[in-house]
C-alpha cells in the first residue's frame, strides 16, 4: 500500500532531482568569517538524508492526522491493536524506504559532481539514516497526535522540517550561529549530531568510531520520541 | 417576463448519456418530459440513482443536457442562464457553504446578488432560525441546516424554487416541520415548487402532482390520488397468527390476488411472521380470511387494511421496490 | 447589482473569514516568525559566487520575503478553494448570478492586501534583526511588485484547484509546482551560481524577475523602472494565470 502511494514516489523522485539540480552549480560557497565552505560538498550528505526523510515525515503526518480525524483510530481503539505497535508497523516499512531513497540521492549527487568518499565506511549510513528517519517519523506521530485538525498538523509539521533543514546543520554550517550555539545545536536539535556524522563519512571517510558522542545524541533523539510518539498519538480521548 | 399560460418549468425530451468508466455509456436520462404549471407542488418521485438530481440539475442550469428541451418561465437556461438564475431559489441535496460566515452574513452576502431580495431577518424568521442569526452553519443541527438552505433558496423571492431532496436523513418531526414551512410558501405564497425525494409520504403529502422517475425514464405523471386510483389492486393486508400458516392457501382466497410473509426476527411478541396479502376487494378479502382461519382454528392478530400507496404504484410500474 | 458592486461584497466576505481564520493567523505569522528567528541566527553566513557576496540574510528575507511569505496563505488558500469545489460551495454559488471570475477577485483581493502588509511587515522585522534592507520609500516601490506577486500566486491556485479533482491531489500539485519555483527563480541562491543557460531560462519563469526587481530595489535603491523587462514578464504571466483561472475554476457539468 505504501510502495503504491503516489506521494512516496513522488517524495523519491523529486529528492533526486533537488540534488541533480543542485549539481548544476558552478560556483557557489558559504562564507563564514575569513573561511569559505564549497556548497555542493557541504549540503549533498545532509541532503541525501533529509529531502527523503522530511518528506517521510510530512507524510506521516499528514496521514496520521488524516487517520486521527477520521475516526480509523477510534475504530482501532476497539481492537487489540495497541498505539505502539500500529505506530511501529508503519514506521518500519518507511524507514526501509528511507535509507534506499537516501542511498540513490547520494549517488546521483556523486554522479553530479559531488565529493563523496568512497571508503567502506559509507556502510555506517545505513543504520545512522535508519535512526533519523526512525525518528522523524516518531516526531510526525508527535505533531499528528498533539494537533487539532490535519490542516495544523500539516503547517506544524511543515514548519518543523524547515527549521530542521537550517538548524540541523542540513543546509547551513551549525559553526556559523553566534555564541556557544554551535555547541548546544547538536544536543538540542533532533538530528544535528547525527547529520554531523553523516557529513564526516561521506566527506572525509572517516570511521563510525569517530562520532560515537554523536550516535549516543542520536540514540537518545531516537528513545524520547519513540517514548513520546504513542503518548501522543492516542486511539481515544481518554487521558 | 413569462406570459401566465407559459408553464414555470417544461421539459421536453431531455437526455443525458454519460461514458462509463470501464467503456460504454450510461443513460442517466432516457428522454423525459414534464411540465410544471405556475403555482403547483410538482414532485418527483424515485429511488437513488432514478436521474432526479441530474434532471434537475440540468434545468437549473448547471449540468448540460445531452439533448432535448428545457424551459424555465419561458427561458432556455443554455441561452439566458442568467436570466433563469434570478429567477429560480434552489437547494441542492448537500450543499455546502462558507464556514467562516454566519447563516445572516450568508442570506446577506447570496442577497447582494440579485436585484430584489427579501430581507434576511424575514428569511430566518420563516425558516425558523432568528435566533441562529449568529451562529455558524456547522454550528447548526442536521434539520436546522436543511431550513437553513431553503433560507438561502428564497433569498432572492424566486418565482420557482427546486427542492432536491429536502428531508433526507432528518428524523420525523423535523421532516414535518419542514413539510409545513414548504406548505405555506406554496400555498400562502404562490411559489411554484419542484421537489424531489424517494420518501412516498413526502411526494403524497405535498404534491399536486407526482412523476414517478426510474432508470432515467418518467413511468407516469399525475396527482397522487389519481396515481393510486389506477393501481390494479387496492393496497394490501397485513396480519400475524398464532401459528405458522400456507401462503398458497391465503393467496386462493375470494378478494386476494397475492401472499406473502415478512419476518419479525426471534422473540417478537407479534409472532415469527408477518403476512401481507395484495387484494382487490377490501370488504371481500377480510371476510374470506376471517371466515378461513375461524375453520382453521387459526388466531389473527393485528389485522390490517393498508389502502394503496405510491409505493404501490412504484412497484407496479417499475417491477421493484421504491425503498431498496 | 453592478459586476463591480457584487466582486465588492464577495471580498468584504472573503476579508471577514480570513480575519477569522486561525489557519491563515497561524500562516501569516507562525512560518516568517520561524524563518525570520532562523535568519537571524546565520546572519553571519553568506553566499560567495564568483567575484559576488551577500549576506543570507538579504538574500533570504527578500527572496523568502517576496514568494514564501508573501503566498504564505498560498497552500492554506488552496486548500480551502478546492474544499469549496469538493464540498459544494462552488456548486451553490454558481446558481446564483455571481460568475466565477468574480468569486475569484472577490476572493484575491483580501489576500492580496494582507501579503502585501505582510512583506512590508516581514521586510521591516528583517532590517530590524539587521538585514541591510532599505526602509524609505523603497518599501513603497515593493508594493506594486507585491501586488503582481500576489494575484499571480493566488491565480496559480485556482487554476490548480480548477483542474484536480480532490483537495488531496491539489494539494500534491501545488507541492510538485511550488517547491521547483524556489530553487530556479533565485529565491533561496543566486542565480549566478548557476551555468549562464539556466540563468536565461529562469528569467521566463515567474516571480524571477519580480524577485530580482524586490532585490535591487531594497537591497541597492534602485528605481523600479530599471526593471521594466522583469516587471513586463511578470505582468504577462499575472493576466494569463488570471484568465486561465476563471475559465478553470468553475461548476458547470
Amino acid at each position: 500500500m505504501m510502495l503504491r502511494s503516489r506521494g512516496v514516489i513522488a517524495a523519491i523522485i523529486t529528492s533526486t532531482l533537488y540534488v541533480a539540480f543542485f549539481g548544476l552549480i558552478e560556483d557557489l560557497e558559504f562564507g563564514i568569517g575569513d573561511e569559505s565552505i564549497g556548497f555542493f560538498d557541504f549540503v549533498l550528505p545532509g541532503f541525501a538524508v533529509f529531502l527523503m526523510v522530511y518528506q517521510i515525515q510530512d507524510i506521516t503526518v499528514a496521514v496520521g492526522a488524516s487517520f486521527k480525524a477520521r475516526g480509523i483510530l477510534k475504530r482501532l481503539a476497539t481492537t487489540p491493536l495497541s498505539p505502539a505497535r500500529f505506530i511501529g508497523v508503519q514506521t518500519l516499512t518507511y524507514v526501509g524506504l528511507g535509507v534506499i531513497a537516501s542511498g540513490l540521492v547520494l549517488a546521483v549527487g556523486k554522479l553530479v559532481g559531488g565529493y563523496v568518499a568512497m571508503t567502506a565506511n559509507l556502510l555506517w549510513l545505513v543504520p545512522l539514516v535508519a535512526m533519523v528517519a526512525l525518528t522523524s517519523i516518531a516526531l510526525a506521530y508527535v505533531i499528528a497526535g498533539l494537533t487539532p485538525n490535519p490542516q495544523t498538523a500539516t503547517n506544524v509539521g511543515s514548519t518543523f522540517s524547515f527549521l530542521m533543514f537550517g538548524f540541523a546543520g542540513v543546509m547551513f554550517p551549525v559553526a556559523a550561529l553566534p555564541g556557544v550555539l554551535p555547541d548546544i545545536v547538536p544536543y538540542v536539535v533532533p538530528h544535528a549530531a547525527a547529520i554531523e556524522a553523516i557529513r564526516g563519512i561521506v566527506l572525509n571517510g572517516d570511521a563510525i568510531t569517530a562520532y560515537g558522542r554523536q550516535v549516543l545524541i542520536g540514540i537518545v533523539w531516537l528513545a524520547v520520541a519513540l517514548t513520546l510518539a504513542p503518548l501522543a498519538y492516542r486511539f481515544t480521548d481518554d487521558r | 417576463m413569462s406570459s401566465t399560460n407559459e408553464p414555470a418549468v417544461e421539459v421536453r425530451d431531455l437526455v443525458k448519456v454519460y461514458p462509463r468508466p470501464g467503456g460504454g455509456t450510461l443513460r442517466a436520462l432516457d428522454g423525459i418530459s414534464f411540465r410544471v404549471e405556475n403555482g403547483e407542488f410538482f414532485g418527483l418521485l424515485g429511488p437513488n440513482g432514478a436521474g432526479k438530481t441530474t434532471a434537475l440539475e440540468i434545468i437549473e442550469g448547471i449540468r448540460r443536457p445531452t439533448s432535448g428541451e428545457v424551459r424555465v418561465l419561458g427561458v432556455d437556461p443554455r441561452k439566458d442562464l442568467d436570466r433563469v438564475k434570478r429567477m429560480i431559489g434552489v437547494q441542492l441535496q448537500a450543499a455546502s457553504y462558507f464556514s467562516l460566515l454566519t447563516i445572516a452574513e450568508i442570506l446577506d452576502l447570496f442577497g447582494s446578488f440579485y436585484p430584489t431580495r427579501r430581507a434576511t431577518t424575514e428569511l430566518l424568521e420563516t425558516v425558523g432560525l432568528l435566533d441562529k442569526a449568529d451562529f455558524y452553519v456547522r454550528h447548526l443541527s442536521g434539520g436546522q441546516q436543511r431550513r437553513f438552505s431553503v433560507a438561502a433558496a428564497l433569498v432572492n423571492d424566486p418565482q420557482v424554487i427546486f427542492l432536491d431532496e429536502p428531508t433526507t436523513g432528518l428524523d420525523p418531526q423535523m421532516r414535518h416541520s419542514l413539510w409545513e414551512m414548504l406548505r405555506r410558501l406554496n400555498r400562502d405564497e404562490g411559489k411554484t415548487i419542484v421537489l424531489t425525494t424517494h420518501y412516498m409520504e413526502e411526494a403524497e403529502l405535498l404534491a399536486d402532482r407526482v412523476a414517478i422517475i426510474d432508470l432515467g425514464r418518467i413511468g407516469s405523471i399525475d396527482t397522487p390520488r389519481a396515481l393510486i386510483a389506477g393501481l390494479d389492486g387496492q393496497g394490501h393486508i397485513e396480519f400475524t397468527t398464532n401459528r405458522a400458516v400456507d401462503t398458497s392457501e391465503l393467496a386462493a382466497l375470494d378478494g386476494v390476488t397475492g401472499a406473502a410473509t415478512r419476518s419479525n426476527g426471534g422473540g417478537s411478541s407479534l409472532g415469527p411472521d408477518t403476512y401481507q396479502l395484495a387484494i382487490t376487494d377490501p370488504n371481500v378479502a377480510v371476510t374470506s380470511l376471517l371466515s378461513w382461519s375461524q375453520g382453521r382454528g387459526i388466531e389473527m392478530r393485528g389485522l390490517e387494511v393498508v389502502p394503496g400507496t405510491l409505493e404501490d404504484v412504484f412497484l407496479q410500474l417499475t417491477g421493484r421496490e421504491l425503498r431498496e | 447589482m453592478t459586476v463591480i458592486s457584487g466582486t465588492l461584497r464577495l471580498a468584504s466576505a472573503s476579508t471577514r473569514q480570513l480575519l477569522r481564520s486561525s489557519e491563515a493567523w497561524a500562516t501569516t505569522l507562525a512560518f516568517p516568525g520561524a524563518l525570520l528567528a532562523m535568519l537571524w541566527l546565520f546572519s553571519e553566513l553568506r553566499f560567495e559566487f564568483g567575484s559576488q557576496q551577500v549576506a543570507l540574510i538579504d538574500f533570504w528575507v527578500t527572496g523568502l520575503g517576496v514568494l514564501g511569505v508573501a503566498l504564505g496563505n498560498g497552500h492554506a488558500f488552496l486548500a480551502n478553494i478546492s474544499n469549496w469545489k469538493a464540498g459544494g460551495v462552488l456548486k451553490r454559488i454558481s446558481l446564483t448570478p455571481i460568475t466565477a471570475g468574480q468569486l475569484i477577485v472577490g476572493e484575491v483581493i483580501p489576500r492580496a492586501v494582507l501579503g502585501m502588509i505582510t512583506i512590508v511587515a516581514f521586510l521591516a522585522v528583517g532590517n530590524a534583526l539587521g538585514a541591510d534592507i532599505r526602509m524609505g520609500a523603497e518599501l513603497v516601490s515593493v508594493i506594486p511588485v507585491m501586488v503582481i506577486v500576489t494575484f499571480t500566486g493566488l491565480s496559480v491556485a485556482f487554476v490548480i484547484a480548477g483542474i484536480t479533482k480532490s483537495p488531496q491531489n491539489a494539494n500534491a500539485m501545488d507541492t510538485a509546482v511550488s517547491w521547483p519555483l524556489y530553487l530556479v527563480t533565485g529565491t533561496m541562491f543566486p542565480l549566478a551560481a548557476f551555468p549562464a543557460w539556466l540563468e536565461q531560462i529562469a528569467q521566463f519563469v515567474p516571480y524571477t524577475g519580480l524577485i530580482a526587481t524586490v532585490r535591487g530595489v531594497v537591497l541597492e535603491s534602485r528605481p523600479l523602472t530599471d526593471f521594466g523587462a522583469e516587471l513586463a514578464v511578470g505582468v504577462v504571466w499575472m493576466t494569463g494565470l488570471l484568465l486561465a483561472a476563471g475559465r478553470t475554476y468553475r461548476f458547470v457539468k
